[in-house]
């Protein structure tokens, strides 16, 4: 696949926005739930570049274009202090294969480390073996199996 | 009992609820954290996460810790790290008083989520949260709780 040589893996600018929304949505069509995303590109700049980041991003770019991002946000643990949590990632599929998704991890993972963060968690689909493959490869536990959590919300 | 935001002062106690939650969870060997590393995590400049206190005559008997998250679907959100009541306290009230208080901050914020997490044998727990119209996701939509400790943090960055 040519380009790769030109692949730049970076932290995601306020203008990177509108293709970030582009893979949010292509991410759940991957997850089968089209309608999931409500927000926009703007409610992204709004809540990712103002005065209060509620996230950050790292993005993948070959000449311009964006082929894949990681989202994440800190978190806490009153076991183990600071975390660090990956609330997306993704690679589009022309791209998987070639270790773009482990930088953009490895990036978000070195971005925790860096503000002290000693875990960095993350959710996945029970049908999504390759996924599921892939995080056990790199060495993440499946803490709803040997821990039995399960994860709930109030809308 | 009086439902307010803690300040640093109260981190020795809350790390003593930490400690009782961790027993009632069966895993007292879980808080690795001091009362120091709270104070400097959730009241210095860059605040990790926001703690709410149940406090009786200046005894806390609850404690709720919070912080704000984000859904690249739905935007911010807030996520509910811990909420204890100690047992004697317990059936009064004060943890739906504890979890009110965050959901309100969250409101008042613009999130539109709360999310935590409840062990699967946990069966009081996961009934009052259905009360109060929780759903379960991991039944409902199939999400597995994944994780990566420091030290494979460390291999990954370094390989």
């Amino acid at each position: 696949m040519s380009g790769m040589e030109k692949l730049v893996i970076r932290e995601g600018k306020k203008e990177d926005c509108t293709q970030i929304r582009g893979l949010i949505q292509e991410l759940a069509d991957y997850e089968k739930t089209p309608d999931g995303p409500k927000i926009s590109a703007d409610t992204l700049i709004q809540d990712g570049f103002g005065e209060k980041q509620f996230f950050h991003t790292f993005v993948a770019e070959i000449d311009s274009k964006l082929v894949g991002f990681s989202l994440y946000f800190y978190a806490y643990s009153t076991w183990e202090g600071r975390a660090v949590y990956m609330e997306d990632i993704y690679v589009q599929p022309d791209y998987r294969g070639k270790g773009i998704g482990t930088k953009l991890w490895k990036s978000v993972v070195g971005a925790g480390l860096a503000q002290g963060c000693t875990r960095c968690n993350f959710q996945v689909l029970n049908w999504n073996a390759p996924s599921i493959d892939y995080y056990k490869r790199q060495g993440a536990t499946d803490i709803s199996e040997s821990e039995g959590w399960l994860a709930f919300r109030m809308t | 009992v009086k439902i307010r935001p803690a300040a640093k002062e109260d981190c020795k106690q809350i790390r003593e609820l930490i400690q009782e939650l961790a027993d009632y969870e069966k895993m007292p060997d879980g808080p690795k954290i001091t009362a120091e590393d709270l104070e400097k995590d959730g009241f210095g400049d860059q605040k990790f996460f926001y703690t709410h206190v149940a406090d009786l005559d200046s005894k806390l008997v609850g404690f709720v810790l919070f912080f704000y998250t984000y859904s690249t679907w739905e935007g911010k959100s807030v996520y509910m790290e811990d909420l204890y009541v100690q047992p004697e306290h317990r059936g009064k009230g004060v943890g739906t008083k504890l979890w009110k208080s965050v959901v309100s901050a969250a409101l008042d914020t613009g999130c539109s989520r709360c999310n935590f997490q409840v062990l699967d044998w946990n069966k009081p727990s996961i009934e009052y949260y259905k009360r109060q119209g929780a759903v379960d996701l991991s039944a409902a939509e199939g999400w597995l709780s994944f994780r990566l400790h420091k030290e494979q943090m460390v291999k990954m960055v370094q390989s």
